[in-house]
């Protein structure tokens, strides 16, 4: 006999439309609303671009004045840093992590929220600060002292650029202790560390980076704002040290590249196992590379300074702690190229993606490796050589791992996936676009071109290269455009794309796309590191269930 | 089972290792062949060539790396493509020989590195005893080279063929770089540190020097010319230049600019770039640390009560802090007097009222 379900009146009203996402504390609308922000933030930084690379493409002033063109350098590197990479990597990580280890939500859901919000106060502060009265901050994202003092930068906008990294420090420590609770406190019975998934554990050696290094950066600005605003002399080449600026940045600003690339590498540790049907090849191996980089990252960072006039025992110190890093960075490329070996390879977006990510990342690590012996890098430091050897790690490391993950998981994420054809062609147009932008750029140091030079010499030799940059940035543009056109045709057509589009391994391919609020009906047990395969092997091995 | 090459395979590998090389061989020799002064890849001197020897080296190693490993990156991505939907590949988890195999071997590769790095920086650490001493200053936004006899030039550099040259490295304002890329690496130029760094330049000829640590509005305008001149040649130009400081003003007295003898604009304008006033001082209205020198011939008359225009200049030259146009810092050096003559002042002075 039929019998119609009443289901109970809710006993507390739930906001709804936008008012639901601003109260939110579900880390999925968090993760959903960082990697939106991040991504206009992204598009703001990559129109800072196009308009270095606008002016840079011959001699001569082409749109701005060397003042404007020093701030939007400046911008474009701090936009990047704080308000892209590491927040869509957040963002990624506070959708996926609670999913991965089988958990409701993260340990601390209003800290969560608090973490977005304050993440999007803080890139406001960095953006209204364009309309300080004399001008944003022209000191580059290093903001080295003394151009960075008072004294030869008098403008707020400096003020406001340390003001806004502090509120960010603060987000992103709290949401560190928030993963690291969580990862340690909150996976599914079963799941061991050892069965935890790599993004995961990505997720884990990054929050520990985060909570780390961010006191210091923040100590450091906390002091040059002291300088600037009442007076003290930290940074002051009489009475204090400029050098020491340079110290407490770097000792955050090495391990925030770190922070930067560990998590886009364990997106690809997610991606190539799926899409080569084998298992990740040496599993802990990549652990424990992940960790020796987490903590190795700590000991490198006066690579920075290797022409301020270091002492002989710290050059030798610097070279060798850079030199050391290299290897497990090397172990986990070795380890990821076996994981296809002998795989059955589905060549599709997300692992295009993975394989540009590796090509990308070998080149700009390797010219890191150049980097890290002390008398090369006195030749090639502040050169173009350098901004190559960056933007491979970064653009072509985790830019690609970003847009990977993304091409990944968007249909658990939205329920529809994105268009493949499309995604090919963004592929392609920005693999090339890219290499096109900045392999010249290594050609360019080693004819001597320095950095964050607003314009140079024609008779340098050096005009072609920076025109073809300028052209490869553009085609990045088309190729970004090309990402925007195919999302938003996707979430009109919302083909369904069930539960698990490519075969995944992990638990996050256990729910529906996009998962309940609750994430999982029953908390799963996992007795491997691929539980998802398990269980889809199981069913089509005709085990009864009844 | 792990993945075992058959003949066909040892082929592939054969053929992709010859494509390596010849990756290496066409990489490398271009390089060279590319470059063009003011390239690091052109040295001039001992120094700037052992790093460059060290670079080719450290190029060959990346290029055998990079053929070797993306190499098989292509050949898994290649060979491994899904032919049919239900193939379903062995499930390998690992290996041990190969994680010992390619943590040992890039070890030892970034061993032989740290060895070579340490070997090049000790070779080059410390200054031959008979090395020239000369102090570099860096500005905003322009170098000053200050020579143990009192020579002073701004802008240029002038040093002897095959003798050392140590730079005393420091800055009067921000943190600047001083670097002539065929000479010797960069060395900072720190505000109340001194760096120094030497080289020996083995042949004659112009090299160019750039800021290289962002510091500021002009970073990119703060050029130098590097004259590396034969002995004998360098020998008589320090000579005339060591006798011509017994012109200069000093900085004791201002003269009268009735005194002066007759200035030669054309004179006062190579003047006005070579001593680094167009640093600070734009001849077209814009504002850069100092004010523009548009219009300062009719401006510099009216500036001071009971100050013609003539002596109204040679007194903002020579003690530029006594009278600051408003809205301006005095940050103009105060030691012009020792590097003009009075012909130079009337120059100067000259060039000037024409603007």
């Amino acid at each position: 006999m039929a019998t119609a379900t009443t289901y109970p009146e809710r006993a507390v009203s739930e906001p709804r439309g936008i008012a639901a996402w601003i109260t939110t504390v579900d880390h999925k609308r968090i993760g959903i609303m960082y990697t939106v922000t991040a991504f206009i933030f992204f598009a703001l930084g990559g129109i800072l671009a196009l308009l270095i690379r606008t002016e840079l493409a011959a001699p001569g002033a082409q749109v701005m004045s060397a003042e404007q063109y020093n701030r939007v350098f400046s911008m474009h590197g701090t936009t990047m840093i704080f308000l892209f990479v590491i927040p869509i990597l957040v963002g990624l990580g506070n959708y996926l992590v609670p999913l991965q280890i089988g958990a409701r939500d993260m340990a601390f859901p209003r800290l969560n929220a608090l973490s977005y919000w304050l993440y999007l106060f803080g890139g406001l502060v960095l953006y209204a600060s364009w309309l300080a009265p004399q001008g944003a901050a022209g000191v580059g994202w290093t903001g080295y002292p003394p151009l960075s003092s008072a004294v030869y930068s008098p403008t707020t906008g400096v003020d406001m650029w340390g003001l806004s990294i502090i509120i960010l420090g603060i987000s992103s420590t709290a949401g560190a202790v928030n993963f690291i609770t969580t990862i340690l406190n909150m996976r599914a019975p079963g799941m061991t560390l050892w069965k935890t998934p790599l993004f995961t554990w990505s997720v884990l050696v990054t929050a520990f980076m985060i909570l780390l290094a961010t006191p210091m950066l923040t100590g450091a600005i906390a002091m040059l704002a002291a300088d600037r605003n009442l007076g003290t002399q930290f940074f002051a080449a009489v009475g204090g040290d400029p050098l020491l600026w340079q110290h407490l940045f770097w000792f955050y600003s090495h391990p925030a590249v770190y922070i930067m690339i560990l998590p886009a590498m364990g997106i690809i540790s997610e991606i190539l196992p799926v899409f080569s049907r084998k298992p990740i090849f040496g599993y802990s191996a990549i652990v424990w590379s992940t960790i020796a980089i987490g903590v190795l990252g700590f000991a490198t960072w006066a690579h920075h300074m290797f022409a301020t006039g270091l002492s002989p025992v710290l050059q030798a110190f610097f070279v060798l702690s850079t030199m050391t890093i290299a290897v497990p960075t090397g172990v986990k490329m070795f380890n990821w190229i076996f994981t296809m070996m002998g795989g059955s390879l589905k060549i599709d977006t997300p692992l295009l993606y993975s394989i540009g990510f590796l090509s990308m990342f070998l080149i700009g690590g390797m010219s890191g490796v150049f980097q890290a012996v002390l008398p090369i890098d006195k030749q090639v430091t502040d050169t173009y050589w350098v901004v190559a050897h960056l933007h491979y790690v970064l653009f072509g490391g985790s830019v690609f791992g970003i847009f990977a993950g993304l091409f990944y998981w968007l249909p658990k994420i939205a329920g529809w996936r994105l268009g493949e054809g499309l995604g090919k062609l963004q592929f392609w147009l920005q693999l090339i676009g890219f290499n096109l932008t900045f392999f010249p750029m290594h050609i360019l140091g080693l004819l001597g071109m320095p950095r964050r030079y607003y314009d140079y010499p024609a008779e340098r030799g050096w005009t072609g290269y920076n025109f073809a940059a300028t052209i490869g940035a553009f085609l990045i543009a088309v190729a970004v455009t090309i990402f925007i056109v195919n999302f938003i045709r996707s979430a009109i057509r919302r083909d369904p794309a069930g539960d698990d589009p490519w075969e995944g391994n992990t638990l996050e391919w256990a729910t529906t796309s996009p998962p309940p609020v609750y994430n999982f009906a029953r908390i799963p047990v996992v007795d491997s590191l691929r539980p998802v395969r398990d269980a889809r092997l199981r069913l089509q091995s005709g085990s009864s269930q009844d | 089972m792990m993945y075992q090459p058959t003949q066909k395979r040892l082929q592939l590998i054969q053929r992709w290792a010859m494509l390596g090389l010849l990756f290496v061989v066409v990489f490398a020799f271009p390089t060279r062949a590319l470059a063009q002064p003011p390239s690091p890849l052109l040295p001039a001197s001992e120094n700037a060539g052992q790093v460059t020897n060290l670079f080719y080296l450290v190029l060959g190693i990346a290029v055998v790396v990079f053929v070797v490993v993306e190499g098989l990156l292509i050949f898994a991505v290649l060979r491994y493509r899904r032919r049919d939907e239900d193939e379903e590949p062995e499930q390998i988890h690992g290996n041990t020989t190969l994680e010992v195999l390619w943590t040992v071997v890039p070890a030892l590769i970034m061993a032989l590195l740290f060895y070579l790095t340490l070997n090049t920086i000790q070779a080059q650490r410390n200054t031959p005893p008979e090395a020239m001493t000369i102090e570099v200053i860096g500005h905003q936004w322009f170098w000053e080279f200050r020579y143990e006899n009192r020579v002073v030039l701004i802008n240029e550099l002038r040093v002897p063929v095959g003798q050392p040259v140590e730079l005393l490295v420091t800055s009067k304002d921000v943190i600047h770089s001083f670097w002539v890329p065929q000479l010797a690496g960069k060395q900072d130029a720190i505000p109340g540190h001194i760096n120094r760094t030497w080289f020996e330049a083995r042949q004659a000829g112009l090299y160019a020097g750039q800021c290289a640590e962002f510091c500021g509005l002009e970073h990119y305008a703060m050029l130098f010319d590097v004259y590396a001149m034969p002995e004998e040649e360098f020998a008589l130009w320090m000579e005339q230049k060591v006798a011509s400081l017994g012109d200069v003003i000093g900085t004791e007295s201002v003269p009268d600019v009735a005194t002066l003898p007759p200035g030669n604009p054309a004179e006062g304008q190579a003047l006005f770039e070579g001593q680094g006033c167009s640093s600070c001082h734009s001849l077209d209205g814009s504002q850069r640390v100092g004010p523009s020198m548009q219009g300062i011939g009719e401006r510099a008359a009216v500036r001071l009560e009971g100050y013609s225009a003539g002596q109204y200049l040679v007194e903002s030259i020579l003690r530029p802090c006594d009278y600051v146009v408003e809205g301006f810092v005095c940050v103009m050096p105060q030691d012009f007097g020792e590097r003009l003559t009075t012909q130079n002042l009337s120059d100067l002075i000259a060039y000037l009222a024409e603007q």
